[in-house]
């Protein structure tokens, strides 16, 4: 498997100087503001002053949301339940399960309904992983990096409960998570297999797919600080494991049938150029059905960076910017198996 | 292993249902397939979404776990419920069910017992040492007890055998 080179841009007085300031990598400050500078040119660039609101956004704390899940609640009694116990709630516009949490008395995974399996935490962008695959009633998914099954559960919730999904996840701890994430809020259709991705059995059995890879997690910067420095060769380490589990996922999925790659990262090494992999396969890149977050356009795919060679195709994939988006960052794209693949 | 409950397996698992009341195994369990995952003295019996018995048996025979879990099913041929088993039982019957205030609710979930003076409505059928569903306001099932007092009065009445909030204390650990 040829590897994805990593791009280690020039790094002007102006860069060093804003990364030392607040104590980012040079590198990682170099990289975010071409990411920007791409994403303005697009519609997000409507908004202005892109690259500061974003390389702001990510030092700042994103908002907290909340997800009705519905196995087991209605969001509008979740809501009256939780504005009850002192919380403030609005119902986002991207999904009308999610809840935006403007004010919280109490951690909400220590309220009664979270223990009941009414609510489920989780950022507004990971949703999206979940809303564009939309998988039917009957279907089979697979979910490769499912822990701690936040996105499982509401592959679930939106599948009410029926058809399959086989989730899987190497680690003991996480799976340990996984597990108990499910049970609380009463998921009878997925099955948990820990292993890795790699290992995972059999060939074609799954009609989607949603792989939400592991990878560097810059778009969590603003609630975890490590993040800001880093070595860019992690990139470089994750690109490969990333390329192994798209293997898996190719192989998992039927022809015909539809993934969803998303990362927690910005790096188009480890998004738009794994995706890349795909179309050189065979697969052909989907609109997302997501085009804005919160009255927000979302940046598009980048489809020029340096050192990578990307179809024009990947515009449609989409990235949630935090000082832009009221989020985490995300990526997303959606792509379709050949007939024939 | 997982693999799919026999027939006489699943006339066990139902009829335990509908020894709590009549009619109740069909409005918990008339859209699933029970599956069960061999341990060393029992088994883990899982209510599923029957679509999860169609998947190919590789990725279901060695799976770490599959559906919901319900209760265990012992060589003794007993059942005995489990939490999630008795999560939607108060909607239908109030048997095996004790009502308890909101503190006593709030310190159950915390792993305590209920005083007998918290509870606010009980099945007058339960005697000393057996199981019940605790339950809250709403008649929400917060766990699963086991009667040792008196349902009035300062002493305990309910030793808790599992709650809700478990699944907090022990992802913590």
């Amino acid at each position: 498997m040829d590897s994805i080179p990593v791009a280690r841009l020039p790094t002007g007085p102006k860069i060093r100087e804003w990364a030392r300031k607040h104590r980012f990598a040079d590198w990682r400050v170099a990289r975010l503001a071409k990411l920007a500078e791409l994403a303005a040119e697009g519609p997000l660039g409507r908004q202005g002053g892109v690259t500061g609101k974003f390389l702001d956004g990510v030092q700042k704390k994103a908002p907290a949301y909340v997800r009705a899940n519905t196995l087991r609640m209605d969001p509008d009694e979740l809501q009256k339940r939780l504005i009850a116990r002192g919380f403030d709630l609005e119902p986002t516009q991207m999904d009308p399960t999610m809840f935006r949490v403007h004010h919280a008395p109490t951690p909400l995974g220590a309220t009664h309904e979270h223990m009941q399996g009414f609510s489920v935490p989780m950022d507004l962008a990971s949703a999206a992983g979940p809303l564009a695959l939309a998988p039917g009633n009957a279907e089979v998914v697979a979910d490769l990096a499912a822990a701690p099954g936040m996105k499982t559960l509401h592959l679930s919730a939106q599948m009410e409960n029926q058809g399959s999904i086989v989730a899987v996840e190497p680690h003991e701890q996480r799976m340990r998570s996984l597990r108990f994430n499910l049970e609380r809020c009463g998921a009878q259709n997925v099955v948990l297999r820990q292993e890795l991705a790699q290992d995972t059995p059999g060939e074609a059995w799954a009609d989607r797919v949603l792989l939400d890879a592991p990878c560097t997690g810059e778009g969590t910067m603003p609630k975890d600080r490590k993040r800001r420095r880093g070595n860019i060769e992690e990139i470089r380490d994750l690109c490969s494991l990333q390329s192994e589990i798209i293997e898996a996922a190719d192989r998992v999925l039927r022809p015909g049938g539809t993934m969803i790659y998303a990362t927690c990262t910005f790096a188009p090494e480890e998004n738009e150029a794994q995706a890349q992999r795909l179309l050189d396969k065979g697969y052909k890149v989907e609109p997302v059905g997501i085009d804005a977050c919160e009255g927000v356009p979302l940046a598009h795919g980048v489809t020029e960076w340096p050192g990578l060679e990307l179809d024009d195709s990947l515009k449609h994939a989409r990235r949630f910017m935090p000082g832009l988006h009221p989020t985490l960052g995300f990526f997303l794209v959606k792509l379709r198996k050949g007939d024939e693949a | 292993m997982i693999r799919l409950a026999t027939a006489s397996e699943t006339h066990t698992i139902l009829g335990a249902f509908e020894s709590i009341e009549e009619g109740l195994s069909h409005e918990l369990w008339a859209d699933v397939e029970f599956l069960l995952k061999e341990e060393e003295h029992y088994q883990v019996v899982l209510a599923a979404s029957p679509d999860l018995a169609d998947l190919p048996a590789e990725l279901i025979v060695d799976a770490d776990h599959a559906g919901l879990r319900i209760g265990t099913l012992h060589k003794d041929g007993n059942f005995a419920l489990d939490l999630q088993g008795a999560i939607d039982i108060p909607q239908f019957t109030r048997s095996q069910c004790i009502k308890v205030n909101d503190l006593a609710a709030k310190s159950f979930l915390y792993g305590k017992h209920v005083l007998g003076q918290s509870i606010h409505n009980f099945d007058p059928r339960l005697n000393p040492g057996a199981t019940c569903i605790v339950v809250n306001a709403r008649w929400e099932t917060l766990g699963l007890g086991t009667v040792v007092g008196r349902f009035k009065g300062p002493n305990p009445a309910i030793e808790p055998i599992i709650d809700l909030g478990i699944y907090l204390r022990e992802e913590g650990e």
